[in-house]
C-alpha cells in the first residue's frame, strides 16, 4: 500500500532527479504522511547536492535522498505507533510536520525528507525529537514547513540563554539565522543582524535594532560603532562560514574577570564544511568566553515554534521567497547556488 | 630607594640574563616585595623564553621580564596602604610595568613594585601567605588559582567524571579541586614522569601514548566517557581530539550535554574538524584566562587546611630548586627535558 513514492534523489554531486523510490517497510509502529509541501535549505541540503557536506562519520554516501522540512496529511497510523514528542496521539487526516526519514532500502537518507510519502517508525525516526508534530489550526502548511529550522534555531537560543537587554549579534540571515534573530528579539535582546548580502539584511530590518551588510569576518568595526566599542554579549553564528568563526572573538565584549561576570558567549549554529581554526589564542581566552554548539532540536521545539507562528510572534513567511512544483527541484539547486546572495529558500509544492 | 632591582631579563628568544633594571615608580599606594622564591612555569613562561608565545595584541616584545609565580617579604608600604605591613609574607606575582622593558609578566624580579600602575586588575593584588605555608609552597599557589578560576567557571558536581589532559601544575590542580568536589577524576599525559605524578592525585590515569586513549576512557566509564574534559596540556593537537572523550548528550530535555574547558595557552591554531563530530555533542565549551580576584586566597586557604597538596609536587624529583643566577641554565634544562621537568623553583 505504501511501497513506493516519488522522491528527490541526488545520484552524485550536482546530479539530482525526481523519481519513484522504494519506501521503508510500514509496520504496526509506523505513521505514514503524504507530503504537501517541503523546502530546499540553502545550507545543509545544498551541501549534499554540491558534495561539500561532511562524511558524517561514514553515514553520507550517494545516491541519497536529501531534505527534512516536509509537511502533510497523516495517511496511516499503525496500532502501536508512538505518540508525538509532547504526548499527542495522531490520527488519519491530521496535519503534521513529518521531517526526517532516516532509512531507505536503496538509498542513503540524508535526511530523507524530500519524498512524497514519509514512513515514520523506530527505524526511520528513532529519536523522540524525530516524531511528527501536529500543526495547529490557523497555521498553514507553507508556514509549518519553516518551523523545522525555527526549532533548530530555538535549541541554540535556549542553550545560549538570552537575557533581556543583552546585545546579541546574529550573523547569517538565512532561515536559521533569521529564526534565531526573531527568537532573540522576542527574548528582549538588543539585536544586530549581519549578513554579507545587502539583500538579506535589508529584508530583516523589522527584527533587528541594527543591520550590518558585511562579511561576518569583518564585522568588528561596524559593531564597535553601533555598541560604542563595548561589543556584543552574545554572538550567534549562522552563516556556516568557518572563516567567520575564526574571527568571532573580536566581536565579543571584554569580561570574565570578576566573580559575577561570566564573560560573553558564542553559539555556533551553522554547519561548517571547512575546519574551524581558533587563533590567536590570547585574543580568545583573554575574553574568558564560552562557546557552544547544538545539533538539530529538542523534543517539543517544533511544537513551540508552531505555537509562536499561531500567536503571530514568529514570522515564517519571511523565511522563503519562491515556490516551485516538485518536478522542478533538480533545476532549483543550481539556481539557489548561483543566486545565493539574493535568495533565502525555495518552497516545494508536491 | 627602590629605583633599581635585579631581574631575569629575556633579551631575545632563548637568551636570559640576570641584570639590574629600572623599576616602576613607588607611590603612596605601593607595596614593595623583596622576592624570596619564584618559579619557571613550563607552559607560558617557557613560550616567552623560546619565542613561540603569541603576540598578545602587540603587548609582547623583547627585551622582557618574564614570570608571575613569585613570593617574598614586604619591605616597604606606602602611606595609603592599609592591608599590608613590612614583614608580611605575600604572593606578589605579576608586575605589569617596567620603565625600559616589556613585562610579560614581570614577576621574575628581586624587588617587585605592586601598585595601580603595575597591578591594575582586581586579581593582581598581593595576598598574604598564612603561617604554616612555606614560601616555596605559596609559589605554586598561583597556577592552582588559574585552575580554580576554570573550575569555578565549569562548576563540576559530585559524581561527575572529569577527564583532565596535561599533568602540569594547572592540570594536577584541576584534579585536586575536582576530587575535593567529589568528582571521579581521570588524568592523561604523554610524559611518563608527569603521568606518575598525576597518578598520585587522580583516581585513574591513561597513558597518552596508548593506541586509543578514547577507547580506554570509554571502557573505564562503562561506555559513557567524560562529563567534563579539561585541556591543560597546551598542545593544539590535543584540542583537535577533545570531542572523542566527551559523553553524548543534549538531545532530550534531561540529558545534559558534555563540557570542554580549555585551560591552557595554545601557541598554534586550534583546529576543530570535522564539524559534525563536534556539533553532534551539543557541547558547551569555555575558556578562562588568569585567576579570579579571590583565587589566590582560596588556594592558600585550602593548602593551610590540608585540603590542597603542594608538598607532593615540591618533594618530587621533577620539581628541582635552583639559584636564580642559573635561570638561563634552568630554561635550557627545561626545554631539553621535553617535559620531564615539571617546574623549576628559583631561590633568590
Amino acid at each position: 500500500m505504501f511501497e513506493k513514492a516519488k522522491a528527490v534523489v541526488i545520484d552524485r554531486p550536482f546530479h539530482a532527479s525526481v523519481r519513484e523510490v522504494r519506501l521503508p517497510d510500514v509496520d504496526e509502529h509506523s505513521i505514514v504522511i503524504r507530503t504537501l509541501y517541503s523546502a530546499i535549505t540553502t545550507g545543509t541540503e545544498l551541501k549534499t547536492w554540491n558534495g561539500r557536506t561532511g562524511k558524517l562519520g561514514g553515514k553520507l554516501w550517494y545516491p541519497l535522498i536529501p531534505g527534512y522540512e516536509q509537511v502533510g496529511y497523516v495517511e496511516y497510523v499503525g496500532p502501536k505507533a508512538k505518540k508525538t514528542a509532547i504526548g499527542e496521539t495522531l490520527k488519519v487526516g491530521d496535519r503534521v510536520m513529518a521531517n526526517e526519514c532516516r532509512a531507505y532500502p536503496d538509498y542513503c537518507a540524508a535526511w530523507g525528507g524530500q519524498v512524497g510519502m514519509t514512513v515514520k517508525n523506530e527505524l526511520t525516526s528513532p529519536g523522540v525529537a524525530d516524531m511528527p508534530a501536529k500543526i495547529p489550526d490557523g497555521v498553514s502548511f507553507e508556514e509549518a514547513v519553516l518551523a523545522y529550522l525555527g526549532a533548530v534555531a530555538k535549541k541554540g537560543v535556549d542553550k545560549v540563554g538570552i537575557h533581556a537587554g543583552e546585545t546579541v549579534v546574529v550573523i547569517g540571515m538565512g532561515a536559521v539565522g533569521l529564526s534565531a534573530l526573531q527568537l532573540v528579539k522576542l527574548a528582549g535582546a538588543k539585536t544586530i543582524a549581519v549578513d554579507i548580502s545587502p539583500w538579506r539584511v535589508e529584508r530583516v530590518k523589522k527584527f533587528a535594532d541594527h543591520i550590518v551588510a558585511c562579511d561576518g569576518a569583518k564585522a568588528h568595526k561596524p559593531i564597535a560603532e553601533i555598541t560604542n566599542g563595548r561589543m556584543a554579549d552574545v554572538v550567534i553564528e549562522a552563516s556556516g562560514d568557518s572563516a567567520v568563526v575564526n574571527s568571532l572573538c573580536c566581536l565579543i565584549r571584554e569580561g570574565g574577570w570578576d566573580r559575577d561576570d561570566d564573560g560573553g558567549r558564542i553559539h555556533l549554529q551553522g554547519d561548517y564544511p571547512d575546519p574551524i581554526s581558533i587563533t590567536q589564542y590570547s585574543q580568545w581566552f583573554n575574553r574568558n568566553l564560552r562557546m557552544s554548539t547544538s545539533c538539530a532540536f529538542k523534543p517539543g521545539d517544533k511544537e513551540a515554534i508552531l505555537s509562536l507562528i499561531k500567536e503571530g510572534k514568529f514570522d515564517a513567511r519571511i523565511l522563503w521567497d519562491k515556490e516551485i512544483p516538485v518536478d522542478d527541484v533538480p533545476g532549483e539547486y543550481p539556481e539557489l547556488e548561483e543566486h545565493h546572495d539574493t535568495r533565502i529558500k525555495t518552497l516545494i509544492k508536491w | 630607594m627602590f629605583e633599581k632591582g635585579q631581574a631575569i631579563v629575556i633579551e631575545k628568544p632563548r637568551a636570559a640574563v640576570i641584570k639590574e633594571i629600572s623599576l616602576a615608580p613607588v607611590d603612596d599606594e605601593t607595596v614593595v616585595v623583596k622576592t624570596t622564591y619564584s618559579a619557571i612555569s613550563t607552559g607560558t613562561e617557557m613560550k616567552v623564553w623560546s619565542g613561540i608565545s603569541g603576540s598578545l595584541g602587540g603587548e609582547l616584545w623583547y627585551p622582557l621580564v618574564p614570570g608571575y609565580e613569585e613570593v617574598g617579604e614586604v619591605v616597604h608600604v606606602g602611606k595609603k596602604v592599609k592591608n599590608f605591613k613590612v614583614g608580611d609574607r605575600v604572593m606578589a606575582n605579576e608586575c605589569r610595568y617596567y620603565p625600559d622593558l616589556c613585562a610579560a609578566w614581570g614577576g621574575q624580579c628581586g624587588t617587585v613594585i605592586k601598585n595601580k600602575k603595575t597591578s591594575p586588575s582586581a586579581f593582581d593584588g598581593p595576598v598574604k601567605i598564612p603561617d604554616g605555608i612555606s614560601d616555596q609552597e605559596a609559589v605554586l599557589a598561583y597556577l592552582a588559582a588559574v585552575a580554580h578560576k576554570g573550575f569555578k567557571r565549569v562548576g563540576p558536581r559530585a559524581g561527575q567524571t572529569i577527564f583532565v589532559i596535561g599533568m602540569g601544575m594547572v592540570g594536577t590542580s584541576w584534579i585536586q579541586l575536582a576530587k575535593l568536589a567529589g568528582c571521579r577524576v581521570i588524568g592523561m599525559d604523554l610524559n611518563d614522569k608527569r603521568l606518575k605524578l598525576g597518578a598520585k592525585f587522580a583516581d585513574e590515569v591513561i597513558d597518552g601514548k596508548s593506541n586509543d586513549p578514547a577507547e580506554i576512557l570509554k571502557k573505564m566509564t562503562d561506555g559513557k566517557k567524560a562529563d567534563i574534559v579539561v585541556e591543560c596540556s597546551g598542545d593544539p593537537a590535543s584540542v583537535t581530539h577533545l570531542y572523542q572523550y566527551l559523553k553524548d548528550g543534549g538531545w532530550d530535555l534531561t540529558d545534559e550535554p558534555g563540557h570542554i574547558h580549555l585551560q591552557a595557552d595554545y601557541p598554534y591554531p586550534l583546529i576543530l574538524t570535522p564539524y559534525q563530530n563536534w556539533f553532534t555533542k551539543n557541547m558547551n565549551m569555555s575558556l578562562t584566562c588568569a585567576i579570579r580576584p579571590d583565587g589566590k586566597a582560596e588556594i592558600l586557604k585550602l593548602i593551610s587546611e590540608g585540603k590542597f597538596d603542594v608538598k607532593t609536587i615540591l618533594e618530587s624529583e621533577i620539581t628541582p630548586e635552583m639559584p636564580v643566577k642559573d635561570a638561563q641554565k634552568a630554561y635550557e634544562m627545561i626545554e631539553r627535558s621535553k617535559k620531564d621537568i615539571f617546574k623549576v623553583i628559583l631561590k633568590w
